[in-house]
C-alpha cells in the first residue's frame, strides 16, 4: 500500500469506527471485564512488578542471543526427526509451505491461530492454489467466514455481538438462529470436527520456542491447537524467531504471565509442548513436523539497539486492551496484522517507516501500554522514537515552515503579543472557511468547536489586577 | 534503612516490598538445609547464611539491581568488614513458598546473572513426595536434576557435599 493510501485509509476508517458508538460501547464493556479479571490474577503474584522484571530479563536473554539459541533449538528439534526451515521473508515461508503441500499431495488444511500466518498472508496463498483451508480457533473461524482479518490479535472477533455471529452461521453454515454462546460454539465445533478428520496438513503458530529442550510451546483455550497438531499427517508450525526463550523453566513464569496479561486467567486451559513428529510407540501426533522460523524483518528491529526490546513481545495483547486509541478506533482501522500500540511500534520496522509512521502519531502517549506490558517494552517511547526517526529520514517542508514560524514568534515577545491581539480578529473570518477544503484547521473543526481565542491575555489581566490594587 | 528496619524487605529495581512470615514446613526445610550446609562447609573458608543476609544481583536488561534474602546460601570469597550483603554466593537454596513462581522462575532468572553462582537449589515441601530441583552452571545453565522421595540423596558439587533428602525434610 503506497504511503498516502495507507495513511488516508487509516484516517477514513478511524473516523468511521469512532463514530460507531454502539460498537465502541461493546468493546469498552469487554475490555472492562478484562481489566477486572486481570487485576484479580495479578494480585496472586507476590510482586507483579518483579515478575515483569524477571520476564523482561528472560526475553532479553533470548532475543540478545538468538544466534546461539536458534541453533540450539534446531539441533535438538532435528535430532528428534523434526525439520526446520529458516525463512528470511514472507515469500520464502509461503513458498516452503506451498511446496510441501504440493509434494505431499495435500488437499485439505486445518489451522490453529497463528498471527504469523496473517502476517505472511498464508491463507490467501493457499486458497489461490486450490487448497481448502479452515481456521479452527473459534474467533478466527468467524473472521474467516466474514472474510475479515482479526480485529484484535488475541480476541479476533471481540467486536461482534452474538446475534451477528448467529446470523453469520445461519447464512454461511445453514444453522438455526440462536443467541446461546454454547449453541454457537457447538455449531462451529460440529463443522470443524469433520475438517480435523479430513485434513492432511495442520498449520499452527507458536507462543514460545524453548532452546534448551528444542520444543515449541503452544497455549490455547479451546483445544483446537492440540487437534490441529495431533490429527493431520503433516504439521507446520510457523513461528517468529523472537519467540525464543532459553530454558524450559522460563515458561514457569512466562505461561502464567501471558495468561494473566492476555486474558486475566491464571493459566490458559491447554498448554502443550511439541518436540517433533510422532516417535515409535507414540499413539498420536503428525508423521512429519516442520518448524518455519520466520524473520521477515525482525532482524532489522534486532539491529536497532534503541528499539530492540520490542522483540520481547509475547503477543498477549495487553497494550491493546488498555489503549484509549484502540478502544475508540478498533482493530481494523490500523490496517496491520498487529494492531494497537505494539503494532504501531513494530509495523514501521516490518513494512517501512514512511508508509506506516502515521500509526506512531495516533497515540496520546499516556503510557498505559508501557505500564500494561508484562515484559516491560518501553512502548510509548518507541512511538516517539518512530516519530523522530521518520522526520530525520524525510523532512516535511510545511512542518519545517510551521516550526520555523513558531520559533521566531516565541523568540520575540512583541511578535507574540501582536499575534495574541490578532488571534480573536482572525477567528471572525474562520466561519467563512469552515467546512470548506481551505480550512487549515479542518481536522479539528470537522468534529469539534474551535476554542474561542481570549480577548484579554493573562499578561493584560495581571497588569489590570496590579493597577486595581494600587 | 534496611539495617534499622523492624521487618525485612526485598529490593527490586527501585521498589521495596515487605517479606511475609514463613510457614512451618518452609522453616523446617530451610532450617535443616542451613544446619547441613553450616556443618558441611565449616573450616573450608566458606560461610553459610540463613535468610538474614542479603544477596545482590544485577539484571542484564537495563542493568537493574536487586537485593534478595535467600532462604540459605553459601559464599566463599573474602568478607568485607560490616557488609550487609554478598554478591558472590556459590550456592543458593530457596524453599518454595505459596507463590511458587517467585522462587522457581523469577529469582532463578535474576540469580542466573551472578557470576560466582554455581548451583541453585529449589526444595518443595508441599509436594506429595519431597522434591528437590538442582540447577547447575556448566558452560551455561543446565536443565535441573530432579531428586524425588525421602530415601534419595544428591550431591552439591559447589560445596562438595552429599545430602540425604530425609535429613532435610524430617521433623
Amino acid at each position: 500500500m503506497p504511503t498516502a493510501t495507507a495513511e488516508r485509509t487509516f484516517h477514513r476508517d478511524a473516523d468511521r469506527t469512532t463514530a460507531d458508538e454502539p460498537r465502541r460501547a461493546a468493546v469498552r464493556k469487554a475490555l472492562g471485564n478484562y481489566k477486572v479479571a486481570r487485576g484479580n490474577t495479578e494480585r496472586t503474584f507476590t510482586d507483579w512488578q518483579h515478575a515483569r522484571d524477571a520476564a523482561a530479563e528472560i526475553k532479553y536473554e533470548g532475543v540478545n542471543h538468538l544466534d546461539k539459541y536458534l541453533r540450539e533449538f534446531e539441533e535438538k528439534f532435528t535430532a528428534r526427526g523434526g525439520k526446520v526451515f529458516w525463512a528470511s521473508n514472507s515469500q520464502q515461508a509461503r513458498d516452503y509451505i506451498l511446496g510441501l503441500a504440493r509434494e505431499r499431495g495435500v488437499k485439505s488444511i486445518v489451522k490453529s491461530k497463528a498471527m504469523t500466518s496473517e502476517e505472511i498472508h498464508l491463507n490467501d496463498a493457499l486458497e489461490k492454489e486450490g487448497y481448502a483451508v479452515v481456521e479452527s480457533d473459534l474467533g478466527e473461524f468467524i473472521q474467516q467466514l466474514l472474510h475479515e482479518p482479526p480485529y484484535h490479535f488475541v480476541f479476533p472477533c471481540m467486536h461482534l455481538k452474538r446475534e451477528e455471529i448467529s446470523a453469520l452461521f445461519e447464512r454461511e453454515l445453514g444453522s438455526a438462529k440462536t443467541d446461546s454462546p454454547e449453541e454457537l460454539t457447538m455449531i462451529a465445533r460440529r463443522f470443524m470436527r469433520r475438517h480435523y478428520i479430513e485434513a492432511d496438513m495442520g498449520i499452527s503458530g507458536g507462543n514460545f520456542i524453548v532452546a534448551e529442550t528444542g520444543m515449541i510451546s503452544i497455549t490455547e483455550n479451546e483445544g483446537n491447537a492440540r487437534l490441529t497438531t495431533a490429527m493431520p499427517k503433516i504439521h507446520v508450525a510457523l513461528v517468529g524467531i523472537e519467540k525464543m526463550v532459553p530454558k524450559l523453566a522460563d515458561l514457569a513464569l512466562l505461561l502464567p504471565m501471558l495468561a494473566t496479561a492476555g486474558t486475566g486467567q491464571h493459566l490458559t486451559c491447554y498448554n502443550s509442548m511439541y518436540g517433533g513428529p510422532r516417535l515409535p510407540g507414540e499413539i498420536d501426533g503428525p508423521e512429519e513436523f516442520h518448524v518455519v522460523l520466520l524473520d521477515n524483518h525482525r532482524t532489522r528491529l534486532l539491529a536497532d539497539p534503541e528499539q530492540r526490546d520490542a522483540l520481547h513481545c509475547i503477543r498477549c495483547g495487553a497494550c491493546l486492551n488498555v489503549c484509549p486509541i484502540f478502544k475508540n478506533i478498533g482493530g481494523h482501522a490500523y490496517g496491520t496484522t498487529y494492531q494497537g500500540p505494539i503494532g504501531s511500534v513494530i509495523t514501521p520496522h516490518f513494512k517501512g517507516l514512511q508508509d506506516w509512521k502515521h500509526l506512531s502519531g495516533a497515540s496520546s502517549l499516556c503510557g498505559a501500554c508501557t505500564e500494561a506490558c508484562p515484559v516491560k517494552i518501553d512502548i510509548h517511547h518507541h512511538l516517539l522514537h518512530n516519530r523522530r526517526n521518520a522526520v530525520a529520514q524525510h523532512k516535511v517542508w510545511w512542518e519545517r515552515i510551521i516550526w520555523f514560524g513558531f520559533v521566531e514568534l516565541m523568540k520575540r515577545p512583541w511578535a507574540y503579543r501582536l499575534a495574541t491581539r490578532f488571534a480573536p480578529i482572525g477567528q471572525w473570518f474562520h466561519p467563512f472557511l469552515q467546512a470548506s477544503g481551505l480550512d487549515p484547521l479542518a481536522s479539528w473543526t470537522d468534529t469539534r468547536e474551535f476554542p474561542q481565542a481570549a480577548t484579554t491575555s493573562f499578561g493584560d489581566y495581571w497588569r489590570q489586577r496590579k493597577a486595581g490594587r494600587k | 534503612m534496611e539495617e534499622l528496619a523492624e521487618e525485612k524487605h526485598e529490593y527490586c529495581d527501585g521498589r521495596i516490598h515487605a517479606m511475609a512470615g514463613a510457614r512451618d514446613e518452609h522453616e523446617l526445610v530451610a532450617g535443616n538445609f542451613f544446619a547441613e550446609l553450616l556443618r558441611g562447609v565449616r573450616g573450608s573458608g566458606c560461610r553459610a547464611y540463613k535468610s538474614d543476609m542479603k544477596v545482590r544481583a544485577t539484571a542484564a536488561f537495563r542493568d537493574k539491581v536487586f537485593f534478595y534474602y535467600p532462604d540459605v546460601f553459601v559464599a566463599c570469597g573474602p568478607v568485607e568488614a560490616r557488609t550487609a550483603y554478598r554478591d558472590d554466593p556459590k550456592l543458593i537454596v530457596e524453599v518454595l513458598s505459596e507463590d511458587w513462581k517467585k522462587d522457581l522462575a523469577e529469582k532463578l532468572t535474576i540469580y542466573r546473572n551472578i557470576p560466582a553462582l554455581e548451583e541453585y537449589v529449589v526444595a518443595d515441601p508441599a509436594a506429595e513426595a519431597p522434591e528437590v530441583f538442582i540447577y547447575r552452571r556448566a558452560d551455561g545453565w543446565e536443565p535441573p536434576e530432579v531428586v524425588t522421595g525421602m530415601s534419595a540423596e544428591f550431591t552439591l558439587r559447589s560445596v562438595g557435599l552429599t545430602l540425604k533428602v530425609a535429613d532435610l525434610f524430617a521433623v
